[in-house]
C-alpha cells in the first residue's frame, strides 16, 4: 500500500515566512509618515504602520510577488522589450584566468 | 520608456568547462535527463521501494539546496523521425519512408522529457560579484557538487537513471520554443558550434522579441500563458504527477523546490502552533479557524521531529503556448481543468506571465521564484515527475507508439550501444508479426543509413511466405529447398572451412553435429563419443585429401571411411556400423537433399530460403537440412568485413534446430556482432520453439526481444512470462496485448538503450503499438485478399510502377486524383 502524505494547510501558505519591506516600501513608508507628520507626528506613525500592513499583506496575498510596483508602472510603457538590439548590460563570464 | 530583457533572463553563461548554468546572482547549477519508471509496467512494490528511497533522500538534502524538474511534452515532428537516405535503397522504399513519417506526424504522436536542474541557492555577495575569480568560482563548485551528490545518491537509491548534460544540451534546453531565430538554429542543427562569446547569452537564446500583455506574453509569434499553483492536493503519494492527464499539445509543467534554513522555518511554524494552542485555550476550538484547528499541527510536529523530516518550498508552474491568443485561453482553461482533477488548483499568472515565464527556464527561478508553497519533504518527494515512459534509441529506424499514451518510441536493430543487435520475435498468429518483420526490413536492413545484405531462412512455403512477398516487392530472390528445387551443399568449401590446412572448429562442430543427427548419433554417452570421434577425424581427412576448392559431397566421406578398413587405429566395429548407416542415408531419399553441390542462388542483397518443400521428409532430415541452410547463410553473412551490414533472420525455422546444434548455432549468435550481422528470429509456435533445444542459446543472444500478442495460447503465455522472467506489471502488459487488423498490433520490447545524459546503455521496457500509414498497409499486408487487388491491379496496368499501384490502393483518387 502506498504511504499517503498530507498536505498541511495550516503551514502551506506560510513558505514566506515573515515578510520584510522592500526597499522602495521602506522609500513609500517614510514619505506616508513624513507627509503625515506634517499634520500631526502621530499620524505619521499611524499612516506608516496602516501602509507597512496594507502593503505586506497585499504582497502576501500577491503570493509573495516582489515586482508588483514594476508591473503597475508597466501601463505607462511600451508593451515590447528590446530583445534583438543589443544587450548593454552584458557581462562577459570570467573563471579568474582559469581557461 | 522600454526595459532590458537581461533581468528577466538572469543568465550569465553556461559554462562549457563545468557544463554548468551560471546566473546573474552567480549560482551554478547542473543539469541532467531524468528516465523514471513507466506506470504500465512497475508493479507497486516498486512503487513503495521509489517512494522510501525518495523521502529518505529528500530528508537529507543540505539547506540551501533547489530542485527544479521539468517535464516537457511535444509533438513529434518531421525533423525527429528524420532517416537518412540511402543512395542504393529502392525508390520504393524511400518513398515509404517518406508516407510513413508524414503519416506519423499527421497522427499527433508526443515526446516527453524530464529533466532536473540542481544547485545551491546561495549566490554570491556583493562583493564577491565584484571580483568573480577562480575561488569564487570554486566556492560555488563546491555547493553544486553537494547538492549534486544529494541528488543522484537519491535519484539511484530509487531505480531512476540520470544523466548528466553536457552545455550543448543545456543550450537545447534553454531555448525558449518560438519561431526561428538564425542563431539558435544553427546551434540547435550543429551543438558542437561553440558558444558566441562576443555576445551575451541571451540575445542568442531568445529568439525574437518579448511583447507582454495582462493575458498573456509573446514571444516572436507564439503567444504563451504561466499558471501557479495555488493549493496542493490534501493528500499526495508517490508519483502523484503521474495520474496528471497530460493535455495532447505542447507544454512544459515545472517543479520547484528548495530547502530553507530549518531552523528558522521550524521556528517560524512552532510560533504558529503555539498560537493555535493557546487560541484553542482560550476561545475553544469552536471559535478557532476550523480548518487550522482541524490541520492536525500536532502530527506536522510528529513528521519533524521523529520521522525526521524537513519543511520544504514547492512550486509548480504549468506554461502551455499556442500561434493565437483564442487557442491559448482555451489550452490554459483546458490545463486548469487537468490540475483540478488530481485536486490542485492553479492561477493564470495575470500582468506577469513574461515575468514567470522566464523563471521557469532551467535555473533561471533559483533566486527569484516566488510562488511556493510550504510542505514536508514527503510530499515534496511525491511530486516528483518518476513516471515516464522509454524512448528508445535515438537513431531509430523503427517508429513505433507507446500503447498508453501518444509518444513516440524509436528501436534501431543494429545499434550497436547492445552486447548484441540480434532480435527475437515471439507472437501467436494473427498477431501482427509478418507485418512488423516486414516493416524491419522495410524501414531498417533494406534502406536508410543501416542498409545490408538480408538472408532469411523460412518455413512457410510459396503460398503463406510472407518473406517472398517482401522479396517480390522490394526486389529479392526466393529460394524453395526441396528434393525437386534448388539445393545446398551440407559441406563448405575447403576455403571457408580450414584454416591454414587444417578444418577450423567451427566447422568441426557443425559437421559432426550433422553428421551425428544423419548417422543417428544423437547420444551424450561415452559410446556416442567415440563414434563422434571417428566422424570428426574423417571430416578432417576429407578436406586433407582436397585439391582445389570445390566442396566436398557425402560420397567423399564414404570413400574416407573404405579407407579406414583395416586400420588398427580406427575401431573396426564401430567404423562398418557408421558406414552401413551412411550408405543407408545415401542409397535413401534424402541423398537427393543432401548429397549434392548446392545450386541456390548464394548473390543478392536480400536472399530468401524457403524450407517448406521438405515438409514430406521425417523431422531428422528436415532439422538437418534447416541446420545445413543456416550454416550455408552464416558463411555467406560472415563474409569477412563487418563493415558491412548482414542481417539473417529465421522464420519459424528455430524450431526445426534442435539438440546438438546448440554450441554451433550459439557460435552464430555469439560472432554475429563481430561480423556486422544481426541475427533475427521470429516464431509463433513457441512451445515447439523451446522444445527444439536451441530456445536457451537465442534467448540468451538476442538483447532485443518483441513479444507479440498470444491471445488463445494461455500454456504460451505462462511460459513466456517465466522464460523472460517478466515482472507483475509486464506480465500484465504482455497478457494484454493485443492486435486489430488494419489498425494496429501491440508488442512488448524489451532492449538495451542508449540510457539519459552520459548515462551509458539501460535496460528499457516499453508496451508499444505499431500503427501502419495506408501505403505502409499496402506494401507490408500478407492478407491473400488485399495481396490479389494488387496482382490484379498490376496485371490491368502492366506499364505503371508498383509504387504508383501501391500508392492508388493506399490513397484513391481522393488524394492527388491519381489513377
Amino acid at each position: 500500500m502506498l504511504q499517503r502524505n498530507k498536505v498541511f494547510r495550516s503551514v502551506e501558505s506560510t513558505a514566506h515566512g515573515f515578510l520584510s519591506p522592500l526597499r522602495y516600501e521602506v522609500v513609500i513608508l517614510a514619505a506616508v509618515g513624513l507627509a503625515g507628520t506634517f499634520f500631526h507626528p502621530l499620524l505619521g506613525v499611524g499612516l506608516a504602520a496602516v501602509c507597512f500592513v496594507a502593503l505586506t499583506n497585499g504582497r502576501r496575498l500577491d503570493h509573495g510577488r516582489r515586482e508588483y510596483l514594476k508591473l503597475w508602472m508597466r501601463r505607462f510603457e511600451k508593451q515590447q522589450y528590446r530583445l534583438l538590439d543589443e544587450d548593454d548590460q552584458y557581462v562577459p563570464y570570467d573563471r579568474g584566468g582559469e581557461q | 520608456m522600454s526595459q532590458s530583457p537581461a533581468k528577466l533572463l538572469p543568465l550569465w553563461d553556461v559554462d562549457q568547462h563545468d557544463d554548468v548554468i551560471v546566473t546573474t546572482g552567480g549560482c551554478l547549477l547542473g543539469c541532467a535527463e531524468l528516465v523514471g519508471f513507466d506506470p504500465t509496467q512497475t508493479p507497486e512494490q516498486s512503487w513503495i521501494a521509489v517512494a522510501e528511497a525518495l523521502y529518505a533522500g529528500f530528508k537529507q538534502f543540505p539547506e540551501h539546496a533547489y530542485l527544479q524538474f521539468i517535464m516537457e511534452d511535444c509533438a513529434v515532428s518531421d525533423l525527429d523521425l528524420h532517416v537518412p537516405e540511402n543512395p542504393n535503397e529502392t525508390k520504393m522504399l524511400g518513398y515509404q519512408r517518406e508516407k510513413r513519417r508524414e503519416y506519423l506526424v499527421r497522427r499527433g504522436m508526443r515526446k516527453t522529457s524530464t529533466h532536473v536542474v540542481y544547485g545551491s541557492s546561495f549566490g554570491l555577495n556583493h562583493d564577491e560579484l565584484k571580483k568573480v575569480n577562480a575561488e569564487t568560482h570554486r566556492k560555488q563548485l563546491s555547493r553544486l557538487k553537494e547538492v549534486e551528490s544529494a541528488v543522484f545518491g537519491t535519484i539511484r537509491r530509487a531505480g531512476m537513471q540520470a544523466g548528466r548534460l553536457k552545455s550543448a544540451k543545456i543550450f537545447e534546453l534553454l531555448h525558449l520554443e518560438s519561431d526561428t531565430h538564425p542563431n539558435v538554429s544553427i546551434r540547435r542543427e550543429n551543438p558542437s558550434i561553440p558558444w558566441d562569446y562576443t555576445r551575451s547569452v541571451r540575445e542568442q537564446l531568445i529568439p525574437g522579441d518579448v511583447r507582454w500583455h495582462s493575458d498573456h506574453t509573446r514571444v516572436g509569434n507564439r503567444y504563451y500563458k504561466v499558471l501557479a499553483c495555488k493549493q496542493l492536493a490534501p493528500e499526495t503519494h508517490v508519483n502523484s504527477l503521474g495520474k496528471f492527464l497530460r493535455p495532447p499539445w505542447n507544454h512544459r509543467i515545472v517543479v520547484h523546490i528548495k530547502w530553507p534554513n530549518q531552523a528558522s522555518v521550524v521556528g517560524s511554524f512552532r510560533q504558529r502552533r503555539k498560537f493555535i494552542h493557546s487560541a484553542q485555550k482560550q476561545l475553544g476550538p469552536a471559535d478557532t479557524n476550523q480548518e487550522v484547528a482541524q490541520d492536525g499541527v500536532d502530527d506536522l510536529d510528529y513528521l519533524l521531529v521523529d520521522d525526521g523530516q524537513k519543511l520544504v518550498m514547492l512550486g509548480i508552474q504549468a506554461i502551455v503556448w499556442a500561434d493565437d491568443p483564442t487557442t491559448l485561453d482555451q489550452r490554459a482553461a483546458e490545463m486548469s481543468r487537468a490540475f483540478a482533477n488530481i485536486d490542485m488548483a492553479v492561477y493564470e499568472e495575470a500582468n506577469a506571465h513574461d515575468y514567470e515565464l522566464f523563471k521557469s527556464l532551467p535555473g533561471m527561478g533559483v533566486q527569484s521564484f516566488e510562488r511556493w508553497r510550504l510542505v514536508p519533504s514527503n510530499v515534496a518527494a511525491d511530486l516528483v515527475p518518476v513516471a515516464n515512459y522509454a524512448r528508445g534509441d535515438s537513431d531509430g529506424t523503427v517508429d513505433f507508439q507507446i500503447a498508453d499514451t501518444a509518444e513516440l518510441f524509436r528501436w534501431n536493430p543494429s545499434a550497436r550501444i547492445r552486447a548484441n543487435s540480434n532480435f527475437l520475435i515471439l507472437g501467436a498468429s494473427g498477431s501482427g508479426k509478418s507485418v512488423l518483420t516486414n516493416l524491419i526490413l522495410a524501414t531498417s536492413m533494406l534502406s536508410g543509413p543501416n542498409r545490408g545484405r538480408v538472408l532469411a531462412v523460412d518455413y512457410a512455403g510459396p503460398t503463406k511466405s510472407s518473406f517472398k512477398v517482401a522479396a517480390e516487392v522490394f526486389g529479392g530472390a526466393y529460394v524453395s529447398i526441396s528434393d525437386e528445387g534448388q539445393k545446398i551443399n551440407p559441406w563448405p568449401k575447403p576455403s571457408i572451412a580450414c584454416k591454414s590446412g587444417n578444418v577450423t572448429p567451427a566447422t568441426l562442430a557443425y559437421l559432426t553435429a550433422l553428421l551425428n543427427i544423419l548417422l543417428h548419433n544423437e547420444g551424450t554417452d561415452k559410446e556416442s563419443a567415440l563414434f563422434g570421434a571417428i566422424i570428426q577425424q574423417a571430416v578432417g581427412d576429407v578436406y586433407k585429401q582436397r585439391s582445389g576448392d570445390e566442396a566436398p559431397l557425402f560420397g567423399d566421406l564414404a570413400t574416407i571411411f573404405g579407407s579406414y578398413v583395416g586400420d588398427k587405429a580406427i575401431d573396426q566395429k564401430r567404423l562398418l556400423e557408421l558406414m552401413g548407416l551412411l550408405n543407408k542415408f545415401l542409397a535413401g531419399p534424402e541423398a537427393a537433399l543432401l548429397n549434392s553441390h548446392t545450386t541456390a542462388p548464394t548473390d543478392g542483397d536480400f536472399l530468401v530460403y524457403d524450407l517448406y518443400g521438405l515438409k514430406t521428409h521425417t523431422t531428422r532430415i528436415q532439422s538437418a537440412v534447416a541446420f545445413v541452410v543456416a550454416n550455408h547463410v552464416r558463411n555467406l553473412a560472415f563474409d569477412g568485413d563487418p563493415s558491412k551490414k548482414k542481417y539473417v533472420l529465421f522464420d519459424e525455422v528455430a524450431n526445426l534446430l534442435g539438440l546438438g546444434m546448440g554450441e554451433s548455432v550459439e557460435e552464430l549468435y555469439t560472432t554475429a556482432r563481430a561480423h556486422g550481422c544481426t541475427v533475427g528470429t521470429i516464431t509463433q509456435e513457441y512451445e515447439n520453439y523451446v522444445r527444439s533445444g536451441i530456445a536457451g542459446v537465442v534467448n540468451l543472444n538476442s538483447t532485443t526481444r518483441i513479444l507479440m500478442s498470444h491471445q488463445g495460447a494461455a500454456n504460451a503465455m505462462a511460459s513466456i512470462v517465466k522464460d523472460f522472467d517478466l515482472n507483475e506489471a509486464e506480465a500484465e502488459a504482455f497478457r494484454a496485448l493485443s492486435c486489430v487488423k488494419g489498425e494496429y498490433s501491440e508488442s512488448l520490447l524489451k532492449t538495451i538503450c542508449v540510457g539519459p545524459g552520459e548515462s551509458g546503455a539501460v535496460p528499457v521496457t516499453a508496451k508499444v503499438r505499431l500503427h501502419l500509414s495506408p501505403f505502409d498497409y499496402q506494401l507490408l499486408t500478407s492478407d491473400a485478399a488485399d495481396r490479389a487487388k494488387q496482382l490484379a491491379l498490376r496485371r490491368k496496368y502492366p506499364d505503371l510502377p508498383q509504387v504508383q499501384i501501391l500508392d492508388y490502393l493506399a490513397y484513391g483518387t481522393e488524394k492527388g486524383g491519381r489513377t
